[in-house]
């Protein structure tokens, strides 16, 4: 880092220079400069001086960055992107981007892109020819197969694939190879949100979309900082509620954010407790008579899992959850326990503020709209948290219909659009699960392979998949578009073991990053714009985008990587597309799968000719608000009921009763403070690409643990100095920071994990949720020493 | 007797109250009434959606948030051109805040728009505060960040779109066009013909406010054939 | 900090003995036109005494003809950490 310091003068220099260049060339038109390396960019700036606002063309993409999908018009000039505009014809965010997305288009010319593919020779990562790359990384993959089995090789990907990346990985891996090993990083992120989806409604995804934010009377925000991390979304609610007065937005946080700031009401309660809380809101419910009794008679049905299911933190750990049936009155005593007073005491939230959030939910006047994201998905009862808010909708009825929603956003572009909905997770297929054999049919059949071809088991969710990997299990892993070296947590542990002997990496990445440190082959991809691509969004949009820009150098696709793996693997028949069409050709056979009123996908030539369209897609029409006849075809029935949960086999919703558990780890004498990971606005996931933004950089340039004010006073912190964080896995020395833009609650301590110097994940611990297997990067127990 | 007076007297007392009671509600009641008032003019001079991207006149927002209409150059520090153009990544990027933030913990509507809705003088800075041309949204750090380092992470190869040449009249002393996008900037006013306004853009004509009777977005730089 | 830039007529034949005077500041870069009798000047100094100081000492060497300001930028960046 430090022998290419480009600092803020340089930058200065470099415009002030530019000035001069310009007026220069217009007093000696024609005039030239002399060149060094130096200068170079600056007379680069001089050739460019013509170019004027209308020599730019527009085309449209989604941004790269997080979940919300964002419609961008990308400003390109002679082969390069030169600006950004928000796309007025999305109706995601309606011409309104954030910093991120704004400054998106400088992430692509990093001095330090990869273009080239490197090979681990003697210890040394030496640049090779991306053929000669490919045929390694062909023939490693063999190799490992042959001495080790199929299940010793895997592909480890995230929400950042585009459609097409996860289709061919889950063909090439499923079909192909006849592995299951296909795992995402949308597993740390939003696999609880699916389990949610799947116990409560048999269909994963939401019901709604984010046009319930022009409808919502009501905004519940659970753990969710939303001014920082879907700051578009929050505008549109701040919107709102500066045109309808009467909005509300109410923020139930264990952390005080801008997002608090600019709520009409803040809530702050202890880690682990909003178990408790949704319980509490439910009971009010209840003993209030704010029960939609007809609705629920219709369309619900009460059901009970599995206690005390442990965290997962030991291998091989396993846990199948046995759902049982439950009456109302069942249901309603084992809520005795979570009246307002009881919950008041665990959760710090007075009961007198629990009966108002309770009665919002119970109004039939008012329109509520629930929001959440990593605060209840990163979470050891993560399901649980999705199935309880489920809980409380369902209980009042507002459901799928506009203004009323549970809703479940995503950070990252297309953790619906490929992880979610193309199924690269070691369980599912694009349609159905693995161990369906219905769904093994299709699968064979679409993709031309022999049923038997598909294991009918599940193998690894990602933290297993590391530990297999760590054991030796596993011995091949490729891993694309994520950056596992800085998110896995107790990082230390899956670390050292991709390092170990006989182990074999392969990243696709576009710039150097701790994971491409530990490669045996660097891939150099082709990103976002540099390739066809489509994404889909939380609210179920799919966004096509053309390629607008040439890769650098040997840059390729991820799509193109796998495809000329498979056919050096021999597998040739099954990727037999042309590179001019072969986006448009895996879309046609991708969206086979989905065929039929429930999840059908809009074709290929209105995706292009649209900022992005939801499915389900159906006779031309998208559709807003799913299991709601009156919108969504697919929920028609005999019975003339508006409503239909048709991922259930009898129609009707599930009601989970789901208790309060504690944490793993709790504050203790040793190490008496919580620890709480997260993001900030500028930076996004790992930073890999915002922190080569200048602006996002020189904005926050490092990562910091903000502390409450009092406890800061107690330890004599103050803001700026050296603090070290420990917890049993591992310790750092980062800066504290007091007052600044969060407030954790007292004993609470905050950091953000993208900078890649001060790696937080050192410190956090590897309990997941037992239903979904996502970690819980939100809570774990950690000292604070001043340094 | 003695009765009927204490009964009377009591019958006094509760006509008293309920006449105060009623004074009562009619003052409060209509204050509040103007209050709604108030409140439904500030919102006529709103925009009605304002994410969305504004097609109409500029007229509409003239001066709404504006203290002072300026042509001459103001007193205190001088911004140039250059120097607003120098906190854009490229033409009409969101610009940075190139001042230290006093308050962190803090969100828009309470602190940036303090100065920056109207364009104060503000003693700290010696000059005056550029209005922000899109006063209703408020999450202002969504798309403004500050800067807190010199330093760059790597060094990047980047080529912005560079900011459009003023003054680009068909003739000499017409009108000239309006080199710049609409999106968010569809408030002329607040850029210029305020205080914090840089000379070279500075309106010499504040006091006629149908902007786009005269000048015109330049859409493209093709000729027309027929 | 200041940063400026100026371009820079020097008197005839004199061009690259003023860009070697130049350049003798640690405060200077200069890039040269390679087909005009021309030079821009860019300097960065990290306040108002420093930058006047240096304008003088430029101002008065004697191969310059005319110099011109072009644009000029003071700023009042902040120390890191003051704020995120």
């Amino acid at each position: 880092m430090n022998q290419n310091k480009f600092t803020r003068r340089d930058f200065l220099k470099m415009m002030a220079a530019s000035a001069a260049f310009a007026t220069a060339t217009k007093i000696f038109p024609g005039i030239l400069f002399a060149q060094n390396e130096q200068n170079q960019m600056l007379t680069q700036t001089l050739n460019d001086a013509n170019l004027t606002a209308q020599d730019v063309a527009w085309h449209k993409a989604p941004c790269r960055f997080c979940g919300v999908g964002c419609g961008l018009l990308i400003g390109i000039a002679e082969g390069r992107a030169v600006a950004v505009k928000g796309d007025p014809a999305s109706p995601v965010n309606k011409g309104l981007c954030c910093v991120k997305g704004y400054h998106s288009v400088m992430a692509l010319y990093g001095q330090d892109r990869l273009t080239t593919a490197y090979v681990r020779r003697d210890g040394q990562l030496v640049p090779t020819s991306i053929d000669e790359a490919l045929d390694i990384v062909a023939d490693k993959m063999k190799e490992t197969i042959q001495a080790h089995g199929k299940d010793s090789v895997s592909i480890y990907g995230s929400g950042q694939w585009t459609i097409p990346d996860g289709y061919v990985a889950n063909k090439l891996f499923k079909g192909a190879i006849g592995t299951n090993n296909v795992e995402a990083n949308a597993r740390l992120c939003m696999a609880s949100a699916v389990t949610g989806f799947i116990t409560s409604f048999g269909a994963d995804e939401p019901m709604g979309c984010y046009d319930d934010i022009d409808y919502a009377d009501v905004f519940v925000l659970w753990g969710n900082n939303m001014a920082e991390m879907h700051p578009v979304l929050f505008s549109r609610m701040l919107d709102q509620r500066l045109q309808r007065k009467h909005v509300k937005i109410l923020d139930i946080a264990t952390r005080s954010t801008r997002t608090s700031l600019a709520a009409n009401r803040s809530y702050i309660f202890n880690p682990q407790t909003d178990l408790a809380i949704a319980n509490a809101i439910c009971y009010e419910i209840i003993h209030n008579g704010w029960t939609h009794r007809t609705f629920v008679a219709k369309h619900c049905t009460f059901k009970q899992g599995l206690t005390n299911p442990g965290y997962g933190l030991e291998d091989n750990y396993v846990f199948n959850d046995e759902v049982s049936d439950i009456s109302f009155d069942q249901f309603k005593a084992y809520l005795k326990d979570y009246t307002p007073e009881k919950v008041a005491e665990l959760s710090g939230i007075s009961a007198r503020d629990i009966r108002y959030i309770a009665s919002l939910y119970g109004d039939p006047n008012l329109k509520v709209t629930s929001f959440w994201c990593m605060g209840v998905n990163q979470h050891t009862r993560g399901t649980w948290m999705n199935n309880l808010i489920y809980n409380i909708h369902l209980l009042v009825g507002k459901i799928s219909t506009p203004g009323n929603s549970p809703f479940s956003l995503t950070g990252q572009p297309s953790a619906c659009g490929t992880v979610r909905e193309v199924g690269t997770l070691t369980h599912k297929l694009p349609y159905g699960t693995v161990d369906n054999e219905a769904a093994r049919q299709k699968a064979a059949e679409i993709w031309q392979v022999p049923v038997e071809n598909i294991p009918p088991k599940p193998t690894y969710h990602t933290v297993e998949m590391f530990r297999a990997l760590d054991r030796g299990d596993i011995r091949f892993m490729w891993i694309q578009v994520t950056n596992p070296m800085v998110s896995m947590p107790k990082l230390k542990r899956y670390r050292d073991g991709s390092q170990k002997e006989g182990r074999f990496i392969v990243v696709s990445e576009v710039y150097p990053t701790p994971t491409t440190d530990i490669a045996d082959v660097i891939l150099p991809s082709a990103m976002w714009i540099e390739r066809e691509g489509l994404f889909g969004n939380s609210e179920r949009r799919t966004q096509h985008w053309d390629q607008l820009i040439n890769p650098p150098g040997e840059a390729m696709s991820d799509t193109l990587q796998l495809i000329e793996v498979a056919r050096r693997m021999g597998y040739g028949d099954l990727f037999a597309w042309d590179e001019t069409t072969h986006i448009e050709d895996i879309w046609n056979e991708y969206i086979r799968f989905h065929e039929g009123a429930k999840h059908g996908m809009a074709p290929y030539a209105e995706l292009r000719q649209n900022p992005g369209l939801r499915w389900p897609y159906v006779n031309g029409q998208e559709t807003r608000w799913r299991y709601n006849a009156e919108h969504d075809p697919a929920a028609a029935n005999d019975e003339d009921n508006i409503f239909n949960f048709y991922g259930k086999p009898n129609g009707k919703a599930w009601i989970f009763f789901r208790p309060y558990e504690p944490a793993p780890e709790e504050p203790n004498e040793e190490y008496p403070f919580w620890l709480c990971t997260g993001r900030v606005v500028e930076h996004w996931h790992t930073g890999s690409m915002t922190r080569r933004i200048p602006v996002l950089h020189q904005a926050v340039p490092q990562a910091y643990a903000e502390l409450h004010p009092d406890d800061a006073k107690k330890l004599d912190i103050r803001h700026g100095d050296l603090i070290r964080l420990v917890t049993p896995r591992g310790s750092i020395e980062i800066p504290a920071s007091v007052g600044q833009r969060g407030r954790p609650a007292a004993q609470q301590v905050f950091v953000p994990f993208f900078d890649e110097s001060l790696l937080i994940n050192e410190l956090t611990l590897d309990a997941f949720c037992p239903i979904s297997k996502e970690p819980d990067y939100k809570k774990c127990a950690v000292r604070v020493e001043k340094v | 007797m003695n009765n009927n007076n204490t009964h009377r007297s009591r019958l006094g007392m509760i006509i008293i109250t309920i006449i105060l009671m009623g004074a009562l509600v009619y003052l409060v009641g209509t204050s509040l009434q103007k209050e709604q008032q108030t409140a439904d003019i500030a919102n006529l001079t709103r925009y009605d959606t304002p994410s969305q991207p504004i097609t109409n006149d500029p007229f509409l927002n003239y001066g709404q948030q504006i203290n002072q209409l300026t042509s001459a150059p103001i007193s205190g520090t001088a911004r140039t051109l250059d120097a607003y153009y120098s906190r854009r990544a490229y033409a009409g990027a969101p610009p940075i805040i190139p001042h230290p933030i006093t308050d962190a913990y803090s969100f828009g509507g309470n602190t940036c728009l303090q100065c920056h809705q109207n364009g104060d003088y503000t003693p700290e800075f010696q000059a005056y505060a550029p209005i922000v041309p899109h006063p209703e949204l408020i999450n202002c750090r969504q798309c403004h960040v500050p800067v807190t380092t010199d330093e760059l992470f790597t060094l990047i190869d980047w080529q912005p779109l560079p900011h459009p040449e003023i003054n680009q009249s068909a003739l000499p002393g017409s009108p000239p066009p309006i080199p710049h996008g609409r999106q968010m900037r569809d408030n002329c006013i607040a850029c210029h013909a305020s205080p914090a306004t840089a000379d070279e853009i500075r309106l010499t004509h504040p006091e006629r406010s149908s902007c786009l009777q005269c000048h015109v977005y330049i859409e493209t730089n093709q000729e027309w054939i027929r | 900090m200041i940063v400026k830039s100026y371009l820079i007529y020097p008197l005839p034949q004199q061009k690259s003995s003023l860009q070697d005077k130049l350049q003798q500041f640690p405060q200077c870069d200069v890039i040269p036109a390679t087909n005009q009798d021309l030079l821009v000047l860019v300097t960065a100094t990290d306040n108002q005494t420093d930058d006047e100081t240096l304008y003088t000492q430029i101002k008065h060497l004697p191969q310059i003809q005319v110099i011109t300001l072009i644009s000029g930028h003071n700023d009042h960046i902040i120390p890191l950490q003051t704020t995120h």
